[in-house]
């Protein structure tokens, strides 16, 4: 307990904000095909959880019934109202139309209408342009992007073989990236910043995209930790995609169906769609950041403060005599001195609010000076 | 949007004091946290990445490795803050780039009991062992003294070891006298019970067992840098603030029988074996407990099994070939001690086995804040869907030389159900509450609550929503 104190000065206190990164690798093994085998039917997976209403699906790194496994990400699909897809839709039409909405709203506002926004291809609203009306929706968990993702940091590549297969196959894949989000990201979003994802290049021999250029395929809100990809990564560009014709679009499950690439959402269950996504994610990495924002105080000792201990142990009274302090070994004529263990940090009402430790004892005696730099994070 | 000053009723602070229930076991150098055994992965041997009867700081990376998936880590870009993990040295800090990633820390970090056996004498024999490291460093450094800079200690209070006198060593190593000092403090070795000494002094009011070197009544001395000791080392992480006063409860078997049981029946902090009924040692104090710093310090040294089958049996505790009887030093041998797991010998340590049970005492303040919703008030919306828009009339009104704008006049959509589609029913200001937003002075948004579903706010109806947010 401090028997004296001294007021913080104007100049003594100062805020600071410092970010800490994380590296998130998440490989497809960890999505698919890793827990239960390939025996496990799609879905069925004990790291994926799926639900009864069947809107979307989660992704675990663990089996979710165990207390260890963390959630990492859910993956539903959407379509807009305006999408040509949505009057040929059978299954959860208007599920996959209100996801579609709820995300739009979230993540884009409205209009001047009032109307819901449409994710924009390139950021950019008020130029109009194309918008994403066919979307896959990837919710990453708060405790992979903390306080949000760090812009520039996104890659995701994504198979665009036919095959149906669990685990990290190798072959044709797409690598999507946020390359231009550490200073190209938008703000025009109520849910905070975003950059455009793009697919940069195919990573195998066959040149997969469409003139081996770059195409913008979606959307990443680096607060709210939600990535849009566009349904057209999975469709030829004679179908409206972005793959080269020559590839041809992806088949989705099951294999000969009659609707390909994106369009599988018309007849098939976000479960399904949820399926088809995992098992051809081939890898996801991505940085996050945490702010820690922080309050310095200079604590200043000057030469003639501090000399002092209100320590019961300071004093002694052994010899029946008057109190002597201790540490003066019985020499009346030197200097008291003491050993600073701790600052305590003290409201206006002298209330205690928080105590700093110094690693080892500091000697303070009238000769010398200390200046105890005290960082409070919050 | 509204905003409504919280009243001196509205505010107030508590204390949710919580008591999670802790026990390990130890069991020939496996320690084995609240019943949970090893469980393998797809790729680890044990999830979360722990060993067993360790808890793991932010379970991530729980089912990973650097090979085949990749590891979460932390890392920082040097920046004029100057920040950095504790764990980078400051020359290695001061000679990276700006804007270069530092990493310096992996996950997971993981904590689990400790236990440390000081045998008899033991603080002498540190103090001869240091002297002879520091005879050997003068001789190997043909005798030469270590000196002092100009000034005696540097700002820490260090002594301020020259950096310029260097010295050839028989080793043929050129060092300074601060080369020496730094090079000796890694050599040098000190006594994690002796540092204890003023912590366990403090307490002395409690119980003459905390006099860290004393005299008893019965004439029985007893000095913790002499005697041998087990001390057994428990993180914060496991029980928070404190361990609960009361709650230690230790147990020691012999080939599955109970043979000790230790447990702080007067809540003082000493440690009385209340069990086996009649056991050898029944009633005595083996040892103390430190609860606010989380150690156990065991000193009772009887032996615990002096009847049955296994009387008297001595066992390989110190994994010196020399067996000792069972006694409260050698309780959770193994446990984080360098001490390997045994085999099947006569004198085998896997004949033992223990248990430690407490509870810890973890306090969190908790602000609790109710906000009003009074009668006829809250019953507006700036939801852009509140209003009709179909309705709406031009923004603009033209006359002949000029255009005015004016708002639209937008009537509020009528939402209040009725039991009929035709006719509605007849308007009435209705809202429904989702959220309430914490503002600080300056009406910056600090904090949102969401109820789990919206409440219907009609101007006849009044709600109170209590808020609770943990500080």
């Amino acid at each position: 307990m401090a028997s004296s104190f001294k007021s913080l000065a104007s100049g003594d206190a100062t805020s600071t904000r410092t970010l800490l990164h994380e590296s998130i690798p998440v490989t497809g093994s960890i999505v698919s095909g890793t827990y239960g085998g390939d025996a496990t039917a799609l879905g069925s997976e004990p790291h994926i959880k799926t639900y009864s209403h069947g809107m979307f699906q989660s992704v675990y790194d663990y089996p979710h019934l165990s207390s260890s496994a963390n959630h990492i990400f859910d993956i539903t699909a959407g379509i807009a109202d305006s999408s040509a897809l949505s009057s040929s839709t059978t299954s959860q039409v208007s599920k996959k139309i209100n996801i579609y909405n709820q995300m739009a709203q979230v993540l884009m506002g409205y209009d001047e209408t009032g109307s819901v926004r449409l994710f924009d291809e390139d950021g950019d609203i008020i130029a109009g342009g194309t918008k994403l009306k066919e979307c896959y929706f990837v919710n990453f968990s708060r405790i992979l992007t903390k306080d949000e993702i760090k812009k520039g940091s996104f890659e995701m590549q994504v198979m665009t073989a036919d095959g149906f297969a669990h685990g990290p196959a190798s072959g044709e894949r797409l690598i999507i990236t946020d390359f231009s989000g550490s200073d190209g990201y938008f703000v025009n979003s109520p849910a905070g910043e975003y950059g455009v994802l793009y697919a940069t290049s195919s990573t195998d021999v066959d040149a997969v995209l469409s003139a081996n250029r770059r195409f913008a395929v979606g959307l990443l809100f680096y607060q709210a930790g939600v990535a849009v990809l566009s349904g057209s990564i999975f469709s030829d560009a004679a179908d409206g995609g972005i793959l080269n014709n020559s590839k041809g679009t992806v088949t989705f499950s099951p294999a000969g169906a009659t609707v390909t690439g994106f369009n599988t959402i018309t007849a098939s269950t976000n479960d399904v769609m949820a399926d088809n996504l995992r098992n051809r994610m081939y890898n996801l990495q991505f940085n996050n950041t945490t702010e820690l924002n922080s309050t310095i105080y200079f604590c200043r000792v000057n030469n003639s403060e501090f000399n002092y201990s209100a320590n019961p142990t300071y004093l002694s009274t052994s010899s029946g005599g008057p109190s002597e302090i201790v540490i003066k070994d019985g020499s009346v004529g030197s200097d008291p001195h003491s050993y600073i263990t701790t600052v305590g940090l003290y409201s206006a009402d002298n209330e205690l609010l928080a105590v700093a430790k110094v690693s080892e004892p500091l000697k303070k005696d009238p000769s010398n000076e200390l200046t105890l730099r005290v960082r409070l994070d919050y | 949007m509204s905003y409504y000053k919280f009243t001196e009723n509205d505010l107030f602070v508590n204390f949710l004091d919580t008591n999670p229930s802790c026990k390990f076991d130890v069991y020939n150098s496996q320690i084995f946290y609240n019943n949970r055994g090893e469980v393998a992965g797809a790729f680890t041997t044990n999830v979360p990445n722990v060993p067993a009867g360790h808890i793991s700081l932010y379970e991530l990376n729980v089912d990973r490795t650097a090979d085949d998936t990749g590891l979460i880590f932390p890392f920082i870009t040097k920046d004029s803050s100057l920040t950095t993990f504790k764990t980078v040295s400051t020359s290695d800090f001061y000679s990276t780039d700006y804007g270069t990633d530092i990493s310096g820390a992996t996950y997971p970090l993981s904590a689990s009991i400790t236990r440390e056996y000081f045998d008899t004498n033991h603080f002498a024999t540190m103090r001869t062992n240091n002297e002879v490291v520091i005879n050997d460093d003068r001789t190997e450094h043909l005798g030469i003294p270590m000196s002092l800079q100009g000034g005696d200690t540097t700002g820490d209070g260090l002594p301020d070891y020259s950096t310029v006198d260097i010295v050839t060593s028989l080793g043929v190593v050129a060092r300074s006298s601060k080369d020496r000092f730094d090079r000796l403090k890694g050599l040098l070795s000190s006594s994690h019970i002796n540092a204890l000494k003023s912590s366990i002094n403090s307490k002395s009011f409690m119980s003459p067992h905390y006099q860290y070197s004393t005299t008893f009544s019965t004439g029985y001395s007893r000095d913790l840098d002499a005697v041998p000791v087990n001390l057994i080392s428990v993180p914060s992480i496991f029980y928070g603030s404190e361990i609960e006063r009361g709650t230690i409860e230790l147990k020691y078997y012999l080939t599955g029988t109970l043979i000790g049981q230790l447990k702080d029946e007067n809540r003082n902090g000493e440690l009385i074996q209340v069990g086996p009924e009649g056991s050898t040692g029944s009633g005595s104090v083996a040892g103390i407990a430190l609860y606010e710093e989380g150690f156990v310090i065991l000193t009772g040294s009887w032996d615990l099994q002096t009847t049955g089958p296994s009387a008297d049996a001595k066992l390989n505790y110190k994994n010196t070939g020399t067996a000792v009887t069972s006694s409260w030093l050698y309780f959770a041998v193994g446990a984080n001690d360098s001490i390997p797991t045994d085999g099947h010998g006569a004198d085998t340590r896997a004949s033992a086995s223990y248990s430690m049970l407490f509870s810890g005492s973890n306090e969190v303040p908790v602000m609790t804040m109710l906000t009003h919703a009074p009668k006829g008030q809250l019953n507006y919306s700036n939801n852009p869907t509140y209003l009709s828009r179909s309705t709406a009339t031009n923004y603009y009104s033209s006359t002949t030389s000029s255009v005015i704008y004016g708002e639209p006049d937008l009537p509020v959509v009528n939402i209040v159900s009725s039991s009929f589609s035709n006719p509605t029913a007849s308007f009435a200001k209705e809202t429904y509450i989702s959220k309430i937003g914490l503002y600080d002075e300056n009406k910056n948004l600090i904090g949102v609550t969401t109820v789990a579903k919206p409440v219907k706010k009609t101007q006849d109806r009044e709600f109170t929503f209590k808020l609770k947010l943990d500080i």
